[in-house]
């Protein structure tokens, strides 16, 4: 677990192999864990999912609590990026 | 049975749920409470554990329930162990993630609340006034404006129909900008809809479902009522500003800055040549051509002149404009610039007008003066100069009479005695002009002065003269000294229009005009006098100009002739008017009112044949030289003369001649006498002395009345100066014959 004071730029949480709504919960309380700093736009939560599901899922759950969210594919795996003033920081 | 039986078979049980357990009534004496308590231990695991799966299917399903409201799918017993699932603690994830929703949602509806606070502000601070109204029109919302815009309703407009409200008249509300939207499903703006006296521009908006029908509408009315009066009023004073521009006897032109034409009215377009629509734009100086009168080498340039010198210009008169066409005008012009509010000038205003007309009028008046004075100065030495012609003429008679008739000699006095006679109606042109001047008239059948005018003039000319004079021509109440100038003038400028030669015809007829004839005359009996020549003709627009005075075509002429020509006529109570056409000759023709008794003149028998004179004749003249020749011509013709230099002279010798018994048979009386008793006077004297007095009243000029209505100022006769010794004679004789005699 990371301290408070020097949260990470950015939390990657590999769920490739499990399947919605394991992801998502395992998103979910990652989300809760770290929810100030990434409130505050201090810290992005990247998942690395295989589960077309999960890409659908997580968007729609997190959007909901007030996140945004921009999906990617990568070859094998879809990256979900999920934090607050994504679209000025990162690449499409 | 043994323990190792009951061991297996409890092991059994607490594997197997459903196995039966073993009895502790088969164990050993010793054994049996040890089987019972691991036999209620069983029965207590298999409680918890059936409890323990339903705690945990009791946990999945409300998992799946949470989960489905987040909205992802139902967890799969395979997907994660039980064991996994307590550690992953779900439910505590999901209410923390509710949790976060809910403050998600709480800053939402925080958000959404100033939103509205906003909308809510807009709505009642915009300029506009706005209505909502639903697809039955019923009113959702509106705001202030609205309502300040409407106040005829009162009270609440919830769920009122718009109409009611707005346009509270059936046929309008027919044509309602909101049913149009709900027939377009489109944005629909009217300009200007009137509702009561007022006007509003009104955009209706659609509010459509997700179906996209139409299921509100909101109405924005702007007022638009002193905007329309504005522009109205706008429009009706530009349209005054053309109207004016248009109505004014100036040209205006207006330019920009550099120079360039803007507007130009119509009497601009006119005078210049240009359409507005050809010269905006264009330098000032393509379209007003303007240059000095005399210098006349560059355009003037009024607009920078203007914008240099930051003041109006005046150019008075002397700058003239020349048209598109070549046309030159005479033109004042005041040239100012024009500002806006902050006194910046933003252009050039020009108004002219063509004064060519006002000029030559200045001309002509500055002319009038010229001819009056010289009126006055011919007036002045009139008197002296018909005294000269008097003595001369009375002298060339006399050598005349003392040589052989129809010699070279005779012939050459002849001449000179005609010169005499031109000299005096040259004098008389002048006099015409002078104040008075009022016709001497005497009947007298005109057919000899008409003959003797036309050869005359036309001596050394190379035109035919023609006359066609009717033979019984009525007789004349005339001055003929100016009928006689009038024939010359329309003599010569017949003559003058022939330079090559040709035929000028002098007709002379008589004719009664009736009540309804275009002549501009009286009815009665006239004589017409025709002066046809055969001349280059009259251009059609200087026929209606001929008889102005001072209006010329030729390069010397004065302008005077024909004017002279018509005064006369008028002053005769006549009328004299022009046919022509260029190239076919011209026709003056004029008429005179017939006399009403025939000549009172008797045919003069012939010179010869004057009977010669017995009688005494007084002569009061302060003329030496008049005196003695009148003494001579008339001693020579056998009277006995006395003379008198002025009234009293006269009296004392009328009275003295009396008393002796030798009265004056004639008394011949100057009118004017400068320091003494003139005529007018010492007749009125002579009258009361003896009221039988035959006095002939002799003036070289006068504006007296009593030259030409003598006959009340007790004259018997008049005898005009100079005058020859035939005419004396013959009125003498006249006087002395019965016909005079009280």
């Amino acid at each position: 677990m990371n301290t408070a004071d020097t949260p990470p730029t950015t939390i990657e949480i590999d769920t490739r192999g499990q399947v919605c709504p394991s992801t998502l919960l395992i998103t979910l309380q990652q989300l809760n864990t770290h929810k100030d700093a990434i409130r505050q736009g201090q810290t992005t939560l990247r998942v690395k999912t295989d589960n077309r599901h999960s890409t659908v899922t997580i968007p729609g759950a997190v959007k909901n609590m007030g996140y945004e969210v921009i999906v990617t594919k990568e070859k094998s795996y879809y990256v979900i990026l999920i934090g607050r003033h994504l679209a000025g920081d990162q690449q499409p | 049975m043994k323990i190792q039986e009951l061991v297996t078979a409890l092991h059994h049980a607490c594997q197997n749920p459903v196995a039966p357990l073993p009895d502790h009534r088969l164990a050993d004496n010793e054994l049996a409470p040890l089987v019972a308590l691991a036999v209620n231990l069983i029965e207590e695991n298999r409680a918890l554990k059936s409890h323990n799966r339903k705690a945990i299917c009791y946990i999945r399903d409300k998992i799946n329930q949470l989960l489905q409201v987040i909205g992802t799918l139902p967890l799969r017993p395979e997907e994660l162990e039980d064991d996994t699932l307590l550690t992953l603690d779900p439910i505590g994830v999901v209410a923390e993630s509710f949790a976060q929703i809910l403050e998600h949602q709480r800053e939402t509806n925080k958000n959404l609340e100033l939103a509205m606070e906003e909308i809510e502000a807009i709505f009642e601070a915009v300029g506009c006034g706005v209505l909502v109204v639903d697809e039955k029109m019923r009113v959702q919302a509106y705001n202030r404006q609205v309502k300040l815009m409407f106040p005829t309703f009162t009270g609440s407009w919830d769920g009122i129909p718009c109409h009611n409200i707005v346009c509270r008249d059936s046929r309008l509300s027919q044509q309602c900008p909101f049913r149009k939207v709900l027939d377009t499903g489109e944005i629909v703006h009217f300009n200007d809809w009137p509702v009561g006296d007022r006007y509003f521009d009104i955009v209706a908006t659609p509010i459509k479902n997700r179906t996209g029908k139409v299921v509100k509408g909101v109405l924005l009315y702007h007022d638009t009522t002193s905007q329309k009066m504005a522009a109205s009023a706008l429009s009706a004073e530009k349209e005054r500003l053309a109207v004016t521009l248009r109505s004014i006897a100036e040209g205006v032109i207006t330019t920009d800055v550099d120079g360039n034409v803007m507007l130009m009215n119509r009497v601009a377009e006119e005078l210049t040549g240009w359409r507005q629509r050809e010269a905006c734009g264009q330098p000032t100086c393509e379209v007003f051509w303007i240059v000095d009168e005399k210098s006349r080498s560059h355009c003037i340039k009024l607009p920078s002149d203007v914008i240099s010198s930051g003041d109006t210009i005046e150019l008075a008169g002397d700058t003239v404009l020349i048209a598109r066409d070549g046309y030159e005008r005479l033109v004042s012009i005041t040239a100012a610039p024009i500002r806006d509010h902050d006194r910046e000038t933003v252009g050039v205003v020009m108004v002219f007008r063509d004064i060519t007309e006002q000029k030559r009028l200045d001309e002509e008046i500055l002319n009038a003066r010229r001819i009056e004075s010289l009126g006055i100065l011919a007036g002045g030495i009139a008197h002296d100069f018909n005294n000269l012609l008097t003595g001369i003429l009375g002298n060339i008679t006399l050598a005349r009479m003392t040589s052989e008739p129809s010699t070279p000699l005779a012939e050459k006095l002849s001449r000179a005695e005609k010169a005499c006679l031109r000299a005096r109606d040259l004098t008389q042109q002048l006099l015409t002009f002078s104040k008075g001047g009022a016709p001497v008239r005497k009947t007298a059948t005109i057919t000899d002065l008409l003959k003797e005018t036309a050869l005359f003039a036309l001596r050394g000319s190379n035109v035919q003269c023609h006359l066609d004079i009717s033979p019984d021509l009525w007789p004349v109440e005339v001055d003929e000294g100016q009928i006689a100038q009038v024939v010359n003038n329309l003599v010569i400028n017949a003559d003058q229009a022939m330079p090559d030669g040709g035929t000028l015809t002098v007709g002379a007829d008589n004719i009664t005009v009736g009540n309804r004839s275009h002549l501009p005359l009286t009815a009665g009996r006239y004589i017409k006098i025709a002066v046809q020549d055969t001349g280059t003709g009259i251009e059609p627009d200087h026929l209606d100009k001929i008889f102005d005075p001072y209006f010329s075509t030729k390069k010397k002429g004065s302008g005077l002739g024909l004017a002279s020509c018509f005064a006369i006529i008028k002053k005769h109570d006549g009328s004299i008017s022009v046919e022509s056409k260029p190239g076919q000759g011209a026709t003056f023709t004029f008429y005179l009112p017939a006399a009403k008794s025939a000549p009172v003149e008797v045919p003069s028998p012939p010179e010869e044949a004057t009977p010669p004179g017995t009688g005494r004749i007084l002569i009061m003249d302060d003329e030496e030289m008049i005196l003695e020749l009148a003494k001579e011509l008339l001693t020579a013709d056998g009277f006995q003369v006395e003379t008198a230099t002025d009234g009293k002279e006269a009296i004392a010798a009328y009275q003295k001649a009396m008393r002796a018994g030798e009265t004056f048979d004639v008394v011949i009386m100057d009118l004017t006498i400068p320091g003494g008793m003139g005529g007018k006077e010492t007749i009125q004297r002579l009258r009361e002395i003896d009221p039988g007095v035959r006095a002939i009243v002799s003036s070289g000029y006068s504006t007296d009345a009593a030259m030409a209505d003598f006959v009340s100022h007790g004259f018997k006769a008049v005898v005009p100066k100079p005058y020859r010794a035939e005419m004396l004679l013959r009125i003498i004789h006249r006087v002395m014959s019965d016909t005079f005699r009280n």
